[in-house]
């Protein structure tokens, strides 16, 4: 089975870090003004500082976990991918099963050159499988391939 | 080069004006009833010229949108297609592919049968902005008939009287209330006393003595409340089923039920993708079943309880169910009851934890506001209806059908064909590892079906065989 692009767990491990000092900035200041109103300042200081570092820690080791449980594959006439580190999935989308195939790639993902595949089916619910740190150039490679696959069989609809 | 003839548009009846207002402001109001909710409670008693312009601009804009949709809305069958504008500011423009469509239903309310009219409505695959796709409010009896035909020649959605024509036993007006009584809708009767006390306190304070009641007067109050939910359920079932019946025709089910608003729905065979038998412990006790027909069209995750169904058998005898679920799914080749498989042993376990856990949140509360301990006995309840749960839990996978089963107090049974299945999935959290469980989750046009937890290698081989290679 293949791995996603290894670029991909530095960009995590940014955008984790990033995530530290931007979205958790309410988290700290709630928990900051309840332990500064029961234990006072210092151990307010220090709860929030505890929370951030767990978090740094968190923002940096993760990743690599999440690289080596992501695997996916092309075989024959389906889609297979394994994830999780805590709660593990394998998940399996027949190619004449797929609706349509979308490449994504935000901000950070352009700085690294890394696409997000995503995979839907009728279903209709959401991606029925997302692959979130493939080589831009593969990325639009696997999606034209897995939409060309499919195409005029029974989708099941 | 010769150029097809261009198909004129067509615009709704002129009556639609009038027809439309009323269900249009009922709709407004229904969208904004927190404001009015506001206006009541805030303001006192709806005097005053802040009040009364309020109220007016919920009409005034019932008015507008009714205007606005006749003015704006144009349809045409152009292209062997259903091609739909509506819209002013924001202008919505819809080509329908009759071979994508899911069913077709035609509505006629008070209105629309004073005014010799019919609402059409088709609905598609994944409708994901909104119930209804193309939804054509106000036809003349006859143009809906011509649309429906010409949908049915361009796509999958055919003539309903082609083929062999076979009638279903459909409930009579007791089964209907009885349907209406097993629904339950305690909880909303409960909700109205709540805001009948709250606003007599308000506007009438001293009127009602709440503060005296006593433990009876609640009681009372509680019973009251159960009366009136069963009162309620069973007026919303006759205003729904009255009157029902269901049919076969050729590779088409219809369904026509409705006191005032008379409701006919068409879903091909082939677009069904799921059947749900629900059978709550009242229902059951009573020996019946309810069957869901479900499409692709009204998507939502099936985690138990009534998925959003298209078609709805209210009440069918609970022998009969599964012959009936032949009527949708004629090749079923499972006797269903019989034949399915526990989940795994220890997944009962798993859910005697679960059970309890859930019940703990309300436990705690009871203990605090009542002061009794005997009040943990609820833990004790949900780990029991957790355990009876699971051992109630079934499956079964032939080579064209799932079939899974869950439920203690309300029992479900889904059906779902194979050749629907959109993706498979094995999933396993970290309790569940730490067990040696995990669980097939299956998603299916329109939602999901878990099967129940099996061991984890078992889970591996059914994984296996529902892949596409398997």
């Amino acid at each position: 089975m293949h791995s996603l692009d290894p670029r991909v767990v530095a960009l995590w491990r940014l955008q984790g870090v990033v995530a530290c000092f931007t979205s958790w900035l309410p988290i700290y200041a709630t928990l900051g003004w309840v332990l500064a109103s029961r234990v006072g300042l210092g151990g307010a200081i220090g709860g929030v500082a505890a929370l951030a570092a767990a978090l740094l820690v968190r923002a940096v080791v993760w990743p690599g976990f999440a690289f080596r449980a992501f695997r996916y594959e092309l075989r024959g006439r389906e889609l297979v991918v394994e994830q999780g580190v805590i709660f593990r999935q394998t998940t399996c989308v027949p190619r004449s099963r797929i609706q349509h195939v979308d490449t994504r790639q935000g901000f950070w993902e352009r700085a690294f050159h890394v696409s997000r595949l995503l995979v839907y089916t009728g279903a209709g619910l959401s991606s029925d499988a997302s692959l979130p740190g493939l080589d831009a150039d593969e990325a639009v490679r696997l999606r034209d391939e897995l939409a060309r696959t499919g195409a005029g069989e029974d989708d099941g609809v | 080069m010769v150029s097809e003839p261009e198909v004129p548009w067509r615009r709704l009846h002129p009556a639609s004006l009038v027809v439309n207002l009323i269900p249009t402001a009922w709709r407004t109001l229904r969208s904004t009833w927190p404001l009015l909710l506001a206006v009541v409670w805030g303001g006192g008693r709806l005097q005053g010229f802040v009040d009364l312009i309020l109220v007016g601009s919920f009409f005034a804009t019932a008015a507008v949108r009714t205007i606005l949709h006749f003015a704006t809305l144009r349809y045409r069958f152009a292209r062997g297609r259903l091609e739909i504008q509506q819209g002013l500011f924001s202008r919505i423009e819809q080509a329908l592919d009759p071979a994508r469509i899911q069913n077709v239903s035609i509505e006629q309310n008070l209105f629309h049968r004073l005014a010799g009219l019919v609402e059409l409505r088709i609905e598609m695959a994944g409708a994901g902005s909104g119930p209804v796709d193309g939804m054509l409010s106000a036809l003349s009896v006859d143009e809906a008939e011509t649309l429906r035909v010409q949908l049915g020649r361009s796509g999958a959605h055919v003539n309903a009287s082609a083929g062999e024509t076979e009638a279903f036993d459909a409930p009579g007006l007791l089964e209907v209330v009885a349907y209406g009584v097993t629904a339950g809708r305690v909880g909303a009767a409960a909700i109205g006393i709540g805001i009948a006390l709250d606003l007599s306190t308000q506007l009438a304070p001293g009127a009602l003595p709440t503060q005296r009641f006593g433990a009876y007067t609640w009681v009372g109050l509680m019973l009251v409340a159960l009366a009136l939910g069963y009162a309620l359920s069973a007026g919303n079932a006759i205003l729904r089923y009255y009157r029902f019946r269901w049919w076969r025709a050729g590779d088409h089910l219809h369904f026509e039920s409705g006191l005032f608003t008379r409701r006919r729905m068409d879903i091909p065979v082939r677009k069904l993708q799921l059947v749900q038998i629900n059978e709550p412990i009242l229902r059951r006790a009573m020996g019946f079943a309810t069957l869901l027909l479900e499409t692709a069209a009204a998507p939502g995750p099936v985690t138990g309880g009534a998925v959003p169904a298209e078609g709805i058998v209210p009440m069918v005898p609970r022998e009969e169910a599964v012959e009936r679920v032949r009527a949708a799914f004629p090749a079923l080749d499972t006797p269903i009851d019989d034949a399915l498989h526990p989940c795994a042993p220890r997944a009962r376990s798993r859910a005697a934890f679960r059970g309890a856990l859930r019940w703990l949140g309300p436990a705690v509360g009871a203990v605090f506001w009542f002061g009794n301990p005997a009040a943990w006995a609820l833990v004790g309840v949900g780990a029991l209806v957790g355990w009876l749960d699971a051992r109630r839990q079934g499956w079964q996978v032939t080579d064209h059908y799932i079939v899974v089963r869950r439920g203690f107090l309300s029992r479900d049974t889904w059906v779902l064909p194979r050749q629907k299945l959109q993706s498979v999935h094995w999933v396993q959290g970290p309790v569940a590892r730490s067990a040696g469980l995990a669980q097939v989750v299956v998603w299916f046009p329109g939602g999901r079906l878990p099967l129940p937890e099996l061991t984890e290698q078992h889970a591996r081989e059914l994984f296996a065989r529902l892949r596409p290679a398997g």
